[in-house]
């Protein structure tokens, strides 16, 4: 555990002793030890210490004061040295006084301010305020745990600010692991951790999205920037499976999610990439694991924070639709290039060009973007959080409020959360600490579900009327109309989700070296949806009603409940013998889970104010439940051993059961072994003291699983259903899934390599090798469908993760402008290497011999410029005319079929890279996160980028298409729904590389002076932008992030916010 | 329940059953049950909308196709579950009483049958399945067509030994009897040339007390559900089980999209009320060219003019105003179906499972969908005497019983005819009477016709005039256009391609040639 100065507190009556009686007591209640030089050891004076609970550094400085010494602190070592004293008589003493600070300019309370070569000094208040005497020629030394010192000549001024910078070779930090924690120079696995102050920068409703960019191998893609929906997919080290391959996310030592949590709530944030790290996680971590602290209290002192934050949203991409005249016109060329007569009349478009817009119902013009888009977009999240406590309990009680509104009507994300982190000490030995999370999130979407309102948006041609003249709703599309189906209040989809977590811990330690705990962590969570699907009425413009869709509205609530139970015991032990450090843990643990589902159904709702199940008519009542359970049994154990700090060995094991088996396969065993060599406290490196301040080599191998694949895999279970006869109900049973009763585990064996390197104390650098091996991969491999029966998990694949991450950290300072950069760059090269010969086929496939979704297709050889071109090629797909996609025959059989498509480009992003900048001067900060994919293929279809695909419009960039007088098009000739051209091709594959600004943050902290006299300790205000600039070569009008899809989904969005921070 | 455990009891056993019959009901295209769509892979009907059923029809369709895939897997699916039924079976012997074993047994082969059934009707050879697979042999070659459909002949005829000519009081309809066993096995083997097993088959039928319902347009709509006409059908129920064949069928004004319509060709194909082809009949007028014609014309085509749903039907661009009946005065209302771009590209709709009953709710109908009836079945025994040229007065009789139900009143055929001739008549008797019921496409293909009418452009009406004379219709009731003076002006709709090559049978789906390395795929995919 964290050890310093501040932090630690003595009580020591002595009278009469020697300074060595008075160390030798210190090194007693305290885990420092304390060197001293002779002159300590044989001093015989005596002096007098009384003090109770007093922090160690007043301590030692009061003695100082006494006994002529300054100490410096290094590595659990007080250093104490020996000062004489000067001319006694001190003449032109001055007062100096001013602020320490650290980079981002935060107060930094308890740092030591001394006079060099003198026992004088004193310690910043809680402000960072000092204020000591100097003489002309002093230096002043400001020194604070884990910062660099800094030694400041006096120089006449009586005003002194001081900024230290944090020591990056951070010798004494410590990170969150599995079940506990560690200093950082012993790690032996792949880890990196992100800070509260990372995650909370950006203005986000979903906490797996903050994480983007921020850790080298930690890749997260986040498709949508929908309310709710805008969560981040966050992939560890590639796609290492078939299925599910999010990582393991740990709260607080409990299995949860990411996005059940304020930011603010989050201390830190360890991300376990590598075997060694976590296969203590077992059957869980093959997807890696995400350790998450939440932040407690930390001293007795009552602080009060608030954070605050208000934006305002805008789509970043939106395909750039034609109008109305346009659509008549390119509509009609299509329809003669497909023989066919044109669909409008020249009187139509004469209409258009004479009267047009003058006459919205003879002509609509219907700009769908823009008058489906009309949410406000404002989002905006409360965070207050209390901290304090006595001197037997501590607590922090949060309370956080999200609100997000969306820019379509009828799309929002709210979420409350209440916790509570108390920490309680009986006694000495026996601790506790209680936890409780409440929460409630609710999402609402247009009923119809989100993707319709902007597949619609998107696909109605501008001459379909949305508004009438007379303001009634126009019939759209057949009566689907965004513009309406947005709107009406009554028409959604609200899911809410409240939850409770309690965790509890108990911490019993008999002896210094043994520590038993127990954890019980109950989750109760209940998810409700309700789905009122309102009838909308159109109408023609004079009127008339033209359709009603869906015909009848109607009420789904569907309502399921889980409860979670998590019972862990387990021991540590820990020693040092000489040079030798032992550590020891041992753990069992279980975990249940089940989940009751209910749906009920009604429709012919006559009041539609009213949407509850019992304003539906009776005659169509349906109602369906189920549920599921598992559990999974566990029993965990680690073995730490260093020798001299320096050479590092750690062995971990788990040994899981999971329900989700057969008898025989439930248990697994998943071992790891992992090494380190602090090169840098070698004698031999002493040369280089100070340049290089650290220097560790690491090594781990180690294996994983992966149960994730269901509840009941290994059973064939009986689908119930209903039929009817004759007009009356009857029930149905059914064999739906073929049986595996020899499914088990999916392993991942992994090997790690890592180098850890500081330089001048400025520039650390980590870099890392991996190659994952997945076995087994549970994979619903294609059976023939002649089986008759849906394709069950196999233990069928071999998947390959081969890669390399960099990550690095400079700090510096010039003057008063203190910036960091922190750069993480990482590539993974994803190979399936076997499916047991069953490659899928489809738009994105996994295949052997290529990377997990790649896409999949016909090679576009651009387009048939002749007809004897088309002759002499190989038969395409229907009626094919010159400026039609041309296909390469990969068979040479002289036929274009299912057999010539070939991998034609690959989703799984590489090169992914982040930059982070931060920096300050005086009262101003400066934050900014740039993101990005070096190398990534998106592949566009339907709706989203085929010309009039469906019947649907066109975009604008769609005019540059074939003819005989523009060979070198972007786009086909025109045809409507022609198979040839809407065949999955490279035509439609891009590049989904990218670098987007994800953050931009200015901030400005006011002057003390002016704080104070409002009462408060500390106001900072700030602007945000989030995906300000955004470079890409992906098709006009989509985002980058979501590259594969018919272009429905709601973009990502803009958002410009303000946001202050208080505290007092 | 999991499966190791599945038929404790007779109610279990009941489920397993049904669960059989629920496995024929599935959809081709989203609300659209795969009896009703599959015209339009034909030349009698045509789907606007750039779905894969479509590409079928224009002869776009590879391997991949989506929608073969869906016959192939759900007729599979539905026999995995008969399969299951029939060996899990006998675990219940003695607890069951012998009638409903006996019954269970033969209504599970009866749905195995009809699957396989269709599936060599669309794919020709396929794997024959007849017992639970296990993952670890599933790689079955196919059998020929021929053993396929031997194999449904015999399985039906054992079914009929057992089922009942019609269920007990207290069971319901709508399940399999002696007399849908009959006809699947009748018709299964006019597909297959096996002409003398069809006539006894469907004589067998004959007998059984099934009658044409006397109100032909009925027989399609909510009121002729219950008809005697009908021998085995798909099972609808709000709540349970829906379909949207209104909304896809009828008129924009009606509240539907006009989505699946029949083209010019299919219209000229009905005769004159006296019994002649159009461009032989003295009746035909081509300014009223709906006059005097087989009054099935109408009940199962809405033609220009005619009411749908309570709304005039006029397709022609220069009426932009027409009746709504629905109202009392009636009124006049914009005329949706000749100015919306995307009223029906032909002129025409589908009038069959169009019941103005589902006016309010067109996307969730609950009209059972014929899967065969008794006119078929008389057209069978004729046809099945005609190729084996034994043709006697029963032929006549056959299909003039057809052709004279009280509603049609076509004039009768008279004996003397050839059996060309006969063949010609039969075919196009067919065409009238079962159109827009799925039987189509098995039609054309078993006569070798597809090519010929498949080919080429695929027309409707001239948008504000009518044809100036009438096409020339051939011995199977197809409309050529070369001989009318203003075709020119007819709508192109579609180019199709037929390649006879290739496409007299769907390609095996790509998947299964992937995860089979026992199948050889059709010829040309």
């Amino acid at each position: 555990y964290t050890q310093d100065l501040q932090n630690t507190k003595v009580s020591l009556k002595l009278e009469n002793a020697t300074l060595k009686e008075i160390f030798d007591e210190i090194t007693k209640v305290t885990n420092f030890n304390i060197t001293y030089g002779a002159s300590i050891a044989e001093d015989r004076e005596n002096y007098d210490i009384n003090c109770v609970e007093e922090v160690l550094s007043n301590v030692l400085i009061k003695l100082s004061n006494q006994a002529s010494f300054i100490y410096l602190v290094q590595n659990q070592t007080i250093v104490i040295k020996r000062t004489y004293k000067t001319s006694p008589k001190p003449t032109n003493k001055v007062k100096v006084g001013g602020v320490v600070k650290d980079a981002m300019g935060v107060p930094l309370a308890g740092t030591s301010v001394s006079i060099k070569n003198t026992s004088r000094g004193t310690t910043t208040d809680f402000d960072g305020l000092y204020s000591i005497e100097v003489e002309p020629n002093d230096i002043l030394v400001f020194s604070y745990l884990g910062f660099i010192s800094q030694e400041i000549p006096f120089n006449g001024s009586s005003s002194l600010n001081v900024i230290l910078l944090e020591d990056t070779s951070k010798l004494e930090e410590v990170v969150v692991v599995a079940y506990g924690t560690q200093k950082k120079v012993n790690l032996t696995g792949a880890l990196s951790t992100i800070s509260n102050k990372e995650i909370t920068v950006r203005p986000i409703g979903q906490t797996s999205s903050a994480l983007q960019g921020l850790s080298p191998g930690v890749t997260v893609v986040q498709n949508s920037g929908r309310p709710g929906g805008d969560t981040g997919t966050i992939r560890i080290r590639g796609i290492g499976t078939l299925s599910n391959s999010s990582p393991l996310v740990i709260i607080d030592g409990v299995e949860g999610s990411l996005n059940d949590l304020d930011p603010n709530l989050i201390d830190s944030i360890s991300v376990l990439k590598d075997a060694a790290s976590s296969s203590i996680y077992g059957s869980r971590a093959a997807n890696g694991v995400v350790l998450v602290t939440t932040k407690r209290s930390k001293s007795q002192k009552l602080t009060v924070n608030y954070n605050h934050y208000t934006g305002v949203q805008t789509s970043t991409n939106l395909p750039n639709m034609v109008d109305a005249l346009d659509h008549i016109n390119l509509t009609n060329i299509a329809y003669v290039n497909m023989g066919r007569e044109p669909l409008y009349t020249d009187e139509l478009v004469q209409g258009y060009r004479t009267i047009g817009d003058s006459d919205i119902d003879s002509y609509p013009n219907t700009d769908w973007q823009n008058q489906v888009l009309v949410g406000s977009g404002i989002m905006s999240n409360h965070f207050l959080s209390v901290s304090g406590g006595g001197e037997k309990t501590k607590f922090q009680s949060s309370f956080g409020y999200f609100d997000q509104e969306g820019v379509i009507k009828n799309s929002s994300f709210e979420r409350l959360i209440f916790r509570n982190n108390m920490d309680v000490e009986f006694s000495e030995k026996f601790k506790m600490q209680l936890d409780l999370q409440l929460s409630a999130e609710t999402t609402i979407q247009p009923g119809r579900g989100t993707s319709e309102v902007f597949h619609w948006m998107n696909r109605i041609p501008a001459n379909q009327p949305g508004i009438n003249s007379n303001g009634s709703y126009g019939e759209g599309w057949n009566g689907a109309n965004p513009i309406a189906f947005s709107n009406i209040g009554g028409q959604q989809k609200r899911s809410s989700y409240p939850k409770i977590q309690l965790n509890t811990f108990f911490n019993y330690k008999p002896i210094e070296q043994l520590i038993f705990t127990l954890n019980i962590a109950p989750r109760f969570n209940e998810y409700s949806n309700d789905v009122f699907y309102e009838s909308v009425d159109t109408f023609q413009p004079d009127d008339t009603p033209a359709f009603t869709s869906p015909a009848i509205t109607s009420l789904t609530r569907e309502n399921s409940r889980g409860i979670y139970n998590n019972l862990r015991g387990s021991m540590k032990y820990n020693d040092s013998f000489k040079d030798h450090d032992v550590s020891l843990l041992l753990g069992i643990s279980r975990e249940d889970y089940r989940n009751e589902f209910t749906s009920a159904f009604r429709d012919g709702f006559i009041f539609s104010d009213y949407p509850v199940l019992n304003t539906g008519s009776a005659d169509n009542q349906q109602n369906s439940g189920s549920a599921t359970e598992w559990a999974l049994q566990s029993f965990f154990g680690r073995v730490n051993y260093n020798y001299k700090d320096r050479y590092l060995l750690e062995i971990n094991g788990r040994y899981d059961g999971s329900s989700r088996f057969s008898e025989g396969n439930k248990y697994g065993f998943f071992p790891s072994v992992s090494g380190g060599w602090r090169i840098s406290e070698e004698h031999f490196m002493k040369p280089l003291d100070g340049v290089i301040t650290q220097l560790k080599l690491r090594a781990s191998w180690g294996r994983l699983g992966n149960q994730d694949i269901g509840n009941y895999p290994f059973t064939s279970s009986i689908a119930i259903a209903s039929y009817a006869f004759d007009k009356q109900i009857v029930n149905t049973g059914a064999l739906n899934t073929a049986a595996n009763s020899n499914i088990s585990w999916e392993t991942t064996e992994m090997t790690n390599v890592g180098i850890d390197l500081g330089l001048f104390s400025k520039l650390t650098l980590t870099a890392e090798f991996y190659d994952k091996n997945t076995h087994d991969i549970l994979y619903d491999l294609d059976i023939p469908l002649t089986i008759g029966l849906n394709r069950p998990y196999q233990n069928a694949g071999v998947v390959n993760n081969k890669g390399w991450e960099i990550g690095a950290i400079y700090r510096d300072a010039i003057g008063d402008f203190n910036f960091d950069i922190n750069i993480n760059l990482s590539d993974v090269k994803n190979e399936v290497i076997s499916l047991k010969g069953v490659n899928r086929t489809g738009l994105t496939v996994s295949r052997e011999g290529s990377s997990i979704n790649s896409i999949y297709g016909l090679e576009a050889e651009g387009f048939f410029q002749t007809e004897e071109e088309i002759l002499t090629h190989a038969t395409q797909f229907g009626t094919v005319a010159p400026g039609d996609l041309k296909y390469k025959d990969q068979n040479n059989d002289g036929i274009i079929n299912d057999d010539d498509n070939v991998i034609i480009g690959s989703t799984i992003p590489r090169y992914t890279f982040g930059a982070i900048l931060n920096a300050t001067f005086k009262n101003f900060d400066f934050n900014m996160v740039w993101q990005g994919v070096g190398k990534a293929d998106g592949f566009l279809y339907q709706q989203g980028i085929m010309p009039f695909f469906n019947g649907g419009t066109v975009q604008e960039q769609h005019k540059d298409y074939w003819t005989p007088e523009n060979r070198d098009a972007s786009f086909p000739r025109l045809t409507i729904s022609h198979a040839n051209n809407e065949k999955n091709s490279s035509f439609w594959v891009k590049d989904a590389s990218y670098v987007r600004l994800k953050n931009l943050q200015i901030g400005y902290r006011l002057p003390k002076v002016l704080t104070n006299k409002l009462g408060i300790d500390n106001l900072r205000l700030y602007i945000n932008g989030q995906n300000l600039v955004s470079i890409d070569d992906f098709w006009d009008g989509y985002d980058v992030e979501a590259p594969v899809g018919r272009g429905d989904v709601y973009p990502q969005v803009k958002v410009y916010s303000f946001g202050l921070n208080l505290n007092f | 329940p999991s499966a190791a455990s599945f038929y404790s009891n007779e109610e279990e056993l009941k489920l397993g059953l049904y669960g059989c019959y629920e496995g024929l009901n599935f959809e081709a295209k989203s609300r659209r049950p795969w009896p009703i769509i599959l015209d339009v892979t034909t030349d009698i009907s045509w789907n606007r909308s750039n779905h894969q059923m479509q590409h079928i029809g224009n002869g776009s369709h590879g391997s991949d196709n989506g929608s073969i895939l869906i016959f192939w897997k759900e007729f599979y699916k539905t026999i995995a579950r008969c399969n299951f039924l029939l060996e899990n079976l006998e675990s219940l012997e003695k607890e069951i009483s012998v009638e409903v074993y006996e019954q269970t047994k033969a209504e599970a082969q009866f749905v195995r049958a009809l699957s396989y059934h269709y599936l060599i009707e669309l794919f020709g050879d396929v794997p024959l399945i007849t017992s639970v697979q296990g993952l670890d042999k599933v790689e079955v070659p196919r059998s020929s067509k021929a053993d396929v459909a031997n194999f449904v002949i015999d399985e039906m005829s054992y079914a009929a030994s057992v089922l009942p000519v019609t269920m007990p009081d207290n069971e319901y309809h709508g399940r399999a009897t002696k007399g849908a066993a009959l006809a699947i096995k009748a018709r299964t083997a006019l597909y297959n040339a096996k002409w003398n097993i069809a006539a006894s088959s469907a004589r067998e039928v004959m007998e059984l007390g099934f009658e044409l319902h006397d109100n032909f347009e009925e027989l399609f709509t909510y009121e002729g559900q219950t008809s005697k006409e009908i021998i085995f059908s798909l099972q609808y129920l709000k709540g349970t089980k829906v379909h949207g064949t209104p909304n896809f069928l009828t008129s924009r004004l009606a509240g539907g999209v006009s989505n699946e319509v029949p083209p010019q060709s299919m219209i000229d194909s009905y005769e004159m009320t006296d019994g002649l082809p159009i461009d032989e009949s003295p009746l035909y007028n081509p300014s009223k060219p709906f006059e005097n014609r087989d009054p099935r014309l109408g009940s199962s085509i809405v033609l220009p003019n005619s009411v749908l749903f309570g709304y005039q039907f006029e397709t022609n661009v220069d009426s932009t105003m027409v009746w709504n009946y629905n109202t009392t005065p009636p009124s006049r209302v914009p005329n949706n179906d000749a100015t919306n771009a995307y009223a029906t590209y032909t002129g025409y709709l589908y009038r069959k499972y169009t019941d103005i009953e589902d006016i309010e709710d067109d996307l969730n109908s609950d009209i059972n969908l014929i899967l065969i009836r008794y006119a078929e079945v008389l057209l069978i025994y004729a046809e099945a005497k005609i190729e084996a040229n034994d043709i006697d007065d029963s032929v006549y009789e056959a299909i003039n019983k057809v052709r004279q139900r009280p509603s049609v009143e076509m004039p009768k055929i008279a004996t003397g005819k050839n059996q060309n001739h006969l063949r010609s008549i039969i075919r196009k008797e067919r065409k009238y009477e079962l159109a827009n019921e799925g039987l189509r496409l098995m039609d054309i293909r078993r006569w070798g016709i597809a090519e010929d009418v498949m080919s080429g452009d695929l027309l409707g009406r001239i948008p504000n005039e009518w044809l100036s004379s009438a096409p020339a219709i051939d011995e199977n009731g197809t409309a050529d256009y070369s001989v009318v003076a203003n075709n020119s002006q007819m709508r192109h709709i579609e180019n199709r391609v037929f390649n006879p090559n290739r496409d007299y049978l769907w390609p095996i789906p790509i998947i299964e040639i992937l995860t089979n390395s026992e199948l050889e795929q059709n010829p040309g995919y």
